[in-house]
């Protein structure tokens, strides 16, 4: 690894490299953010990078190598604060995950930014721990950073596409619902249950994949630790997905299991655990979802509520296209073709049979760890989506409960629960006629959700001002 | 949705490295008998609670009981260190891992809590030697897992459109 380089030329080289990304850093500096975290972050990560500079002077080889890829890391996380400003992060997002992170993760700060793949995304984080700070600073050093060195941050991420897109942002509840699947894992994780599972599901893979007989100590540490590894966070990453799955749609309702069904549904639905992500096959995933919306007891109220009518006396209820969709996830999830997959692997099969008996002890205690006012429950539901259905047919927000002067404001969950109800109706009322929607009908009904859940929070702000 | 992100594992990367190479550098001015700062012996203090977990991680691997303080930790650092352990077999003479790996991390953190100015004798002067040469390895493993996290190559590469061009070709 050593080169023998230059190490005047590098040290000067480096300094001057730290120096044109603080100026990069300053650039951003000033945006208007919707929270004031970016800010924040960006001044240490300033700070940080005087200190790397200060540094080089005294830096050898070795450390003039890392020096290097830290600089070119910080690089790296320009992307997160370039399109985190206001015009281009959903204003709606913010209301609702503000809200839910101050209740779920008191104390933590968050920002929201765009990102270019197609994927959601949260990436919980100390910048101690982001930014490499605990071995390339002393403590002392460490002491002097600015307080949110140590703070604990939650960055949303979001496919830039879909910013205006507020009913497929229901998929932000499963982000939520990782930050208590972390806290589930990490508190399972020396306990006795666990670890004899764990120590069970690795033997079962070793009577398949034995270790090599006449091997060293070593190799045979190396075999049972890469079947262990291999199994452990395959079982983690089905996890975390599974258990997030289940707080978003505690948090969201339907909507839920709808956004997620757009998301999956062009995808192979029975792709293995893959890659670094090692994500559930999309069909196990829709599966859970429709299993969780069934014991809420989602599905069967929106069955009945297929036999009311509606304000615009179209001649079907809303709920029929819900409940028709609802129909389509049963019949595709009643495929076990993913199953048949992960059972062809040996460590998947192992790990998924784990996952399942987990899931079964773990679902009570997940809710439980949810405030219960956050729960979205299907008395609130059926009471509240109705009404504002008709509202969404005459054009105006998802809001208001009853009839002036005496309105309420619904819950937000049943606000967005109407628009998805609406959105799958796709189809309005124009004088005699009944007319299929456009795509400026269902950008629209974005509009008319947006405006709603904003002026929710509104409402909820001022009364609780008011009332203090 | 939320895959792990590979900022945050080069993160980790990152701040094994510096470990790294300041403990190597740390534990040869123990061997060298050169008087250590006060951020040297924090790193030898904090390298060697490393190595020990990595030796409670073998530990359980090699015995398959998994009662052992942090299982999860160790499991961690055994995964990172297990390729430069590999490197380091030839010197360890068929002995246990685990117990080397103890030995080695508790013979610096009673010599850097110590007093100065001791030469190491002996069997000290191996384990240091070891302590620095796991190090070593262990840094060089890490820059290059580093590297090979990065998905495009720093210089080298016609740009983000190659596959198409190679389509149209």
């Amino acid at each position: 690894m050593a080169h023998g380089i230059d190490i005047g030329y590098f040290r000067c080289r480096l300094a001057l490299l730290a120096r044109g990304l603080k100026t990069r850093y300053a650039e951003l500096a000033h945006r208007d953010f919707p929270t004031d975290t970016p800010s924040r972050l960006i001044t240490l990560i300033m700070t940080v990078l005087d200190a790397v500079i200060d540094k080089i002077d005294s830096a050898d080889e070795k450390l003039l190598q890392i020096y290097f890829r830290l600089i070119s890391a910080y690089q790296g996380n320009l992307a997160y604060f370039d399109n985190a400003h206001k015009e281009q992060t959903p204003r709606g997002l913010i209301v609702v995950l503000e809200g839910l992170l101050a209740r779920i993760s008191p104390g933590a700060l968050f920002y929201a930014a765009p990102q270019f793949d197609y994927n959601y995304g949260i990436a919980t984080f100390s910048p101690s721990t982001n930014l490499s700070l605990e071995h390339f600073l002393t403590e002392q050093e460490r002491n002097k950073l600015p307080s949110i060195s140590t703070a604990t941050i939650h960055l949303i991420m979001f496919p830039r596409a879909e910013r205006d897109n507020i009913l497929i942002h229901s998929v932000f509840g499963h982000e939520v619902g990782h930050l208590v699947a972390a806290n589930y894992l990490t508190a399972e994780q020396n306990n006795t249950e666990y670890l004899d599972a764990f120590k069970s599901a690795v033997s079962e893979i070793l009577l398949i994949a034995p270790v090599p007989s006449g091997v060293s100590q070593i190799q045979s540490i190396k075999h049972v630790a890469s079947i262990q590894n291999a199994l452990s966070k395959i079982r983690k990453r089905a996890m975390e997905e599974l258990i997030s799955d289940y707080v978003g749609c505690l948090l969201f309702g339907p909507s839920a299991l709808f956004a997620s069904y757009e998301i999956f549904a062009l995808e192979d639905l029975d792709l293995p655990p893959s890659g670094d992500a090692l994500y559930p096959p999309a069909r196990f995933r829709l599966r859970f979802l429709l299993e969780i919306l069934k014991e809420e007891g989602f599905v069967v109220s929106i069955q009945e509520l297929t036999k009311t009518s509606s304000i615009a006396k179209s001649d079907i209820s809303y709920f029929s296209a819900t409940h028709r969709l609802i129909e389509k996830v049963a019949a595709l999830v009643g495929d076990d073709t993913d199953t048949v997959v992960l059972n062809q692997d040996p460590i998947n099969k192992v790990a998924y049979d784990w996952v399942n008996n987990s899931l079964l002890a773990a679902k009570p205690l997940i809710k439980s760890l949810i405030p219960a006012d956050l729960i979205f429950d299907v008395t609130t539901f059926a009471s509240e989506t109705p009404y504002l259905l008709d509202r969404l047919a005459l054009n105006v927000p998802p809001n208001e409960l009853d009839v002036y002067p005496n309105t309420r404001s619904p819950h937000w969950q049943s606000a967005l629960n109407a628009s998805w109800i609406f959105k799958l109706h796709a189809s309005k009322r124009s004088g005699d006629k009944i007319e299929k929607f456009s795509l400026g009908d269902y950008e629209a009904i974005n509009r008319l959700c947006l405006l709603a859940v904003e002026n929710i929070a509104l409402q909820q702000e001022y009364k609780s001002h008011m009332a203090s | 949705m939320s895959a792990p992100n590979q900022e945050l594992q080069k993160a980790k990367l990152l701040d094994y490295a510096f470990l790294a190479a300041k403990a190597e550098r740390a534990s040869a001015a123990l061997i060298a008998n050169t008087p250590l700062s006060p951020e040297d012996r924090s790193v030898l203090n904090e390298a060697s609670n490393f190595l020990r977990q990595v030796a409670t991680g073998a530990e359980a691997l090699s015995t398959g009981n998994y009662q052992v303080g942090n299982f999860t930790r160790a499991m961690e650092a055994l995964e990172v260190a297990i390729n430069p352990l590999e490197e380091l077999s030839s010197a360890l003479n068929d002995r246990d891992i685990s117990a080397v790996l103890s030995e080695a991390a508790d013979m610096m953190s009673s010599k850097i809590n110590g007093t100065n100015g001791e030469r190491l004798a002996d069997t000290e002067l191996e384990d240091a030697q070891l302590f620095k040469s796991f190090f070593d390895l262990f840094y060089r493993f890490v820059l290059n897992k580093i590297d090979q996290t990065n998905s495009v190559a720093i210089l080298g590469t016609h740009g983000r459109f190659d596959g198409a061009t190679l389509i149209a070709a």
